[in-house]
């Protein structure tokens, strides 16, 4: 026996990360069937399933639009973190030395900022698949983020070093980069693996959160919705 | 030689289910139809996808229907088969069937 609300949390997540035109007619479909006696199990697999089946469709019919989108974002991102480390280069204090916590601690602020002014931009230019845009670049930056940056002390293919290299260019400034070989002296793989998984998933929130693409729009139509979009 | 757009596996059996179902067809009896005649769970969100495709190929349209209190006063939202859908199942019955026969290994329902 079910209870009559279905899982809030799950609705939440299908409302703010569904890309689907239709999405509110999905959830209404949901909750109606999950009335019916289905389980909190069977609702939560469907909301994931109807997110990324959702997300995958989107990719494919606006492939070149979210390429674009993707193209500007990455841009945006070298641009962002280049100047900005460029500039905290020249009025930081050169008493600090380069690989300094200090300059870490700089570094993960001037990503997470980089993060949030790009994904605001390229939600409004690419307003009418902002959520898919957003989504398809939180997947490509986790990707870059999780490939180490050189890569070479743990002998990984050449996939993982093109990406540390990708990596060291768009997410690694003055600070992160030369800490790195202290880092890969002090720490067990697992422990790395720790950080990369966390600033990953936090650089995701950031991107998904400023952006503004992901806000409730359950006041809005599904007939609205897709005249946005075409 | 113009190039036709074409219903993949999925989408055939969503435009059957269509057909099969008629005026009230929406997300949740389209899912049940497919459960029932192929055995096989279905997921709601595949079912859209799959909606959304046919409508951009222009086989189906759909109009938004009265919101009910069972969907939390969320609205239905309503398929139709378009004639273009239409004559697009014909055409891949006549492919199919024409494909099927004469081969004696699909005969008798055997594997």
């Amino acid at each position: 026996m079910t209870s009559q609300q279905p899982p809030k949390a799950a609705t939440w997540f299908l409302r703010h990360l569904g890309c689907s035109p239709q999405n509110e007619a999905v959830i209404g479909d949901l909750v109606e069937q999950y009335r019916r006696g289905h389980s909190r199990g069977w609702y939560w697999r469907q909301v994931l399933i109807a997110i990324v089946i959702a997300f995958l469709t989107e990719l494919r019919l606006n492939k070149l639009f979210i390429l674009c989108g993707l193209f500007v974002g990455t841009a945006l991102q070298f641009a962002l973190s280049f100047g900005m480390r460029k500039m905290m280069h020249l009025v930081s204090p050169h008493t600090i030395p380069i690989g300094h916590n200090i300059f870490l601690a700089i570094d993960i602020a001037v990503l997470f900022l980089a993060c949030a002014i790009n994904a605001r931009v390229v939600a409004q230019l690419c307003r009418r698949h902002a959520r898919p845009v957003i989504l398809a670049f939180v997947v490509l930056q986790s990707l870059i983020m999780l490939m180490p940056i050189g890569s070479v002390p743990f002998g990984v293919s050449w996939i993982f070093g093109v990406g540390g290299g990708i990596n060291a260019v768009l997410f690694s400034g003055f600070g992160i980069q030369p800490c790195w070989p202290k880092l890969y002296a002090s720490c067990a793989l697992w422990h790395f693996l720790v950080i990369a998984f966390i600033s990953a998933f936090l650089a995701a929130i950031t991107l998904i959160v400023a952006s503004g693409a992901f806000r409730d729009d359950s006041g809005i139509t599904d007939t609205q919705r897709r005249q946005v979009r075409t | 030689m113009t190039k036709r757009e074409q219903l993949s596996n999925f989408e055939l059996m969503v435009m059957l289910a269509l057909i099969r179902i008629g005026d009230n067809a929406y997300g949740v009896p389209i899912s049940e139809e497919l459960e029932k005649r192929t055995g096989r769970d279905v997921a709601i969100g595949s079912v859209y996808a799959a909606l959304e495709r046919l409508e951009d190929k222009g086989f189906v349209t759909s109009e938004l229907g009265e919101a009910t209190p069972e969907r939390g006063g969320r609205a239905k939202r309503y398929f139709h088969v378009t004639a273009r859908g239409l004559k697009e199942v014909r055409e891949t019955q006549r492919a199919l069937v024409k494909l099927w026969h004469g081969l004696p290994e699909l005969e008798g329902g055997k594997a």
